[in-house]
């Protein structure tokens, strides 16, 4: 099976265009023509901005999403009634898209326990298929390029553990991404461009994943770049939700959309430049050959490539200092923040330093990891210090997962194997899609409320949402036997090995284990101000408190909660893998030792640091017996919750940054240009009209000067070569 | 008998009357002549030192000054007649011959 790995993207692909070019002009001819209402003057961007009938009532300050109504040229129904308002051809594009990705998905499980039961062919009947000397994976050739001299550009297809479990991870997420969105999307009018883009970002995260160079990988990651932009903007004509100074207002999806763009194209930049030292110095893109031909490189140059590829991964994987766009991010639909946050987009930084590992670990100087461990561990824990503070529930995901990704990357950087950093990766997708969603379901029942301080008390009204979040709560906060403790344990673990092996420095341990009682904190006060609060059962862990939001929250469609109950499943089961290194020895083929988490005092430590993180926040939030005015009362505790809340002041910094150092530097070049560049070619002009304004005078338009002046000539010439001749005897 | 000297400096000083008068005569016919007497002081030249140096040289190297003499009258004549055809051109056209009045090149 694994020779048809191509089929993966190829059937989403072929959904998506079916959609695009049938099913979604079927359904814009379908549905009754509006005359589109005159866009308001104080809204540039207004198609339809005014058509706010029948919502305004309820959604003054929530996400302002009624005001897309004449999307497409149609008229949406309501967002409040799910499933009875989607149109026919809508759900028929749905459909197909949903049911190839779930298609997609089987063909990367049979791939996947190929892998996992060592089942993979020696040779294939298919001409495409080769199997690598090295690595024990399959190269699917699909057509050369073009080839110049001995340099082949190639695009390749190669499909090794690595990817297989990728490519498990994208597809089920994205699966269930998809059939989840059929009901949160339920009457948007963008219904069908929605699926289209969905199925597109699926589609380029599996080419980015399925590379077997870096072009391919790069046509992908520019691809991911793209349809993420076409998604965070997906309501690119909402209207501008309040004040963008206050940090919890919701972003406004065409500057977020933008910003995520110009974000990740500035690591990209660094990406290339890293690529193309890479090729320069080894004339190859393939990543197997790649592993070889660095050996033969200068080292330095080598290290500075790494370092240059690993910031395409920071602008990607969202960290510092590129980590600004992934909070903007939130402001596409819910379902897409789950899609980005758990397998597509922020996972490519980090699979792509996992894919380079050997080279990384093994050939490059020390510096490279070094610098993605120290960024991965300063990420985790900054970031871990605004998700403290935040309120917009879907903010405090974004910076969990800013912070989770830092613990992949210091995973990667301190562990012997990729598989540590990778197996986080895998878990998180997991439980980060499950939060996603679950909080997309907190939200359509809060009426498009995403501030936590209207919510509380909810798992009354919604008791499958409540205890699947939870479940991946307990798992964020690295609570056994929760698959997250056995992603999160062996990276701090491999921190602390680490510091020891390098003289007893112990920063990145420190740093991820603070990042632990942190998580554990901000993960349970979201699920306390959403879920639960004082006065409820099992001690205010369900339905306690009221709930603080207007109207009466319901439980979502099935759709809806039954993506929830399966991303369940691996949160709770998937840890089991990882006992006696299971998925160490998948991804490197080689048989690990198994060492018992329970026999060190470090585990100990780690869930006794959570356990703490946990209890603090529902003393703070749970029975609310300790004041939150104890850390935020004093000035400097007010000090640090403002600078927290305002996420280090960082929009500001850059923003002014820009708007005084690049257009302060723009303003320079412009003067430059409009003084010096233009005073010397005005000049240079206005002296030759100079010269030509006395010269002119001796163009008389008489022959007879003319003579005399040839006359003069040949006999001042007669007189030099009279007195040149002279000399020369 | 004539020097060879007395025949430059008579070629030299019809020469320059010649240029005198093209350089400083404003009738464009007066120009013409002078032009004309340049050339036969430039023909006096040639055939001065063909006669100085008769005896010398092979038969066709002792020919070439006067070759040369018929020549320059004979393109002389071509150009007298071409340059009369102009002037009566201009004439026709501006009804002066003074080239003072001929500036049309000028800034």
């Amino acid at each position: 099976m694994v020779q048809y790995a191509w089929l993966i993207p190829a059937l989403p692909l072929a959904a998506l265009i079916i959609v695009l070019l049938v099913t979604r002009p079927l359904d814009v001819a379908a549905r009754p023509r509006v005359p589109r209402p005159a866009p308001p003057a104080d809204i540039a961007h207004g198609d339809g901005a005014a058509d706010t009938h029948a919502h305004a009532a309820h959604d003054a300050t929530g996400h302002a999403h009624e005001a897309h109504a004449a999307d497409d040229g149609g008229h949406g129904g309501g967002h409040d009634e799910h499933g009875g308002a989607t149109p026919f051809w809508a759900q028929v594009g749905s459909t197909i898209t949903t049911v190839t990705m779930l298609a997609a998905f089987i063909i990367a499980v049979i791939i996947f326990i190929q892998f996992l039961t060592n089942n993979i062919p020696a040779s294939f009947s298919e001409p495409w298929a080769t199997k690598d000397a090295t690595g024990g994976g399959v190269t699917l050739h699909l057509y050369d390029w073009f080839n110049f001299g001995p340099l082949h550009y190639q695009i390749q297809f190669r499909v090794d553990t690595l990817t297989a479990i990728m490519l498990v991870v994208v597809t089920g997420v994205s699966m269930l991404v998809h059939l989840y969105s059929s009901g949160y999307m339920a009457g948007d009018p963008g219904y069908s461009r929605f699926f289209i883009e969905l199925s597109f970002f699926t589609v380029s995260m599996l080419i980015l994943v399925l590379g077997a160079n870096f072009l391919v990988l790069f046509i992908g990651w520019e691809l991911v770049g793209l349809s993420s932009y076409l998604l965070i903007g997906f309501w690119f004509d909402a209207a501008p939700p309040g004040d963008p100074s206050d940090p919890d207002t919701p972003p406004y999806p065409p500057p977020a959309a933008l910003k995520a763009f110009v974000t990740t194209r500035l690591g990209d930049f660094g990406f290339l430049i890293g690529i193309l030292i890479l090729f320069f110095g080894t004339q190859t893109f393939d990543f197997i050959q790649l592993q070889t031909a660095t050996k033969n490189m200068n080292v330095a140059l080598l290290t500075l490539a790494m370092i240059l590829v690993f910031a395409g991964a920071v602008g990607k994987s969202a960290q510092f200092p590129l980590h600004v766009w992934l909070p903007d991010a939130m402001a596409g639909p819910t379902p897409v923040s789950a899609l980005i946050h758990a397998a597509t987009m922020v996972a490519a930084g980090v699979y792509l330093v996992a894919r380079l590992f050997p080279i990384y670990a093994g050939v490059a100087g020390p510096q490279a990891l070094e610098v993605v461990g120290y960024i991965g561990g300063f990420t985790a824990l900054f970031a871990a210090t605004i998700a403290l503070t935040q309120n917009d529930i879907k903010k405090v995901l974004a910076y969990s997962t800013i912070s989770q990704l830092g613990y992949m990357f210091v995973g990667l950087a301190v562990a012997d194997t990729n598989a540590t950093g990778m197996f986080h990766l895998v878990t998180h997708a997991a439980f980060k899609a499950l939060l996603f969603l679950g909080s997309g379901c907190v939200i359509l029942a809060a009426h498009h409320i995403q501030n936590m301080r209207q919510m509380g008390g909810m798992a009354r009204f919604m008791p499958i949402t409540a205890l699947t979040m939870l479940i991946a709560t307990l798992s964020i906060s690295g609570i056994p036997p929760f698959s997250g403790f056995w992603s999160k344990d062996p990276i701090i673990g491999a921190a602390f090995e680490y510091g020891t092996a390098n003289g007893g420095n112990y920063w990145l341990y420190g740093m991820t284990a603070f990042t632990a009682f942190l998580t554990a904190f901000y993960m349970f006060r979201l699920y306390f101000m959403t879920f639960g609060g004082r006065g409820g059962a099992w001690a205010g862990f369900w339905a306690g408190g009221q709930y603080r939001g207007e109207g009466e929250p319901h439980e979502a469609p099935w759709t809806m909660w039954l993506p929830l109950v399966i991303l369940a499943v691996p949160t709770l089961l998937l840890g089991f893998w990882s006992i006696n290194s299971g998925f160490a020895d998948y991804l490197t083929g080689e048989n690990i030792p198994y060492t018992n988490p329970f026999s060190e005092t470090l585990t100990y430590t780690g869930i006794a640091v959570a356990v703490v993180g946990i209890a603090l926040a529902w003393l703070m939030y749970g029975v609310e017996v300790v004041p939150k005015k104890l850390f935020t009362g004093n000035p400097i505790g007010g000090f640090i919750y403002q600078v927290l809340f305002h996420k280090y002041y960082l929009d500001e910094l850059y923003g002014a940054i820009i708007k005084y150092g690049v257009l302060g530097v723009a303003k320079g070049c412009e003067l430059f240009d409009k003084y010096i560049i233009d005073g010397l070619v005005n000049g240079t002009g206005r002296f030759i009209r100079g010269l030509a304004s006395v010269f002119k005078r001796s163009e008389t338009g008489l022959v007879q000067n003319y003579g005399a002046a040839m006359f003069g000539g040949v006999i001042v010439i007669l007189v030099i070569v009279f007195f040149a001749v002279g000399a020369l005897k | 008998m004539v020097t060879l000297n007395a025949v430059l400096v008579l070629g030299a000083v019809i020469f320059c009357i010649g240029l005198f008068g093209a350089l400083s005569r404003r009738n464009a016919v007066g120009i013409l002549m002078s032009i004309e007497i340049m050339l036969n002081a430039v023909n006096i030249t040639l055939v001065g030192f063909a006669s100085a140096f008769v005896h010398h040289g092979t038969l066709g190297g002792r020919l070439t000054g006067q070759v040369f003499a018929i020549f320059i009258i004979t393109v002389a004549a071509a150009e007298a007649s071409v340059a009369l055809a102009m002037i009566i051109a201009i004439y026709r056209r501006r009804n002066t011959i003074d080239v003072g009045h001929i500036n049309l090149m000028r800034w």
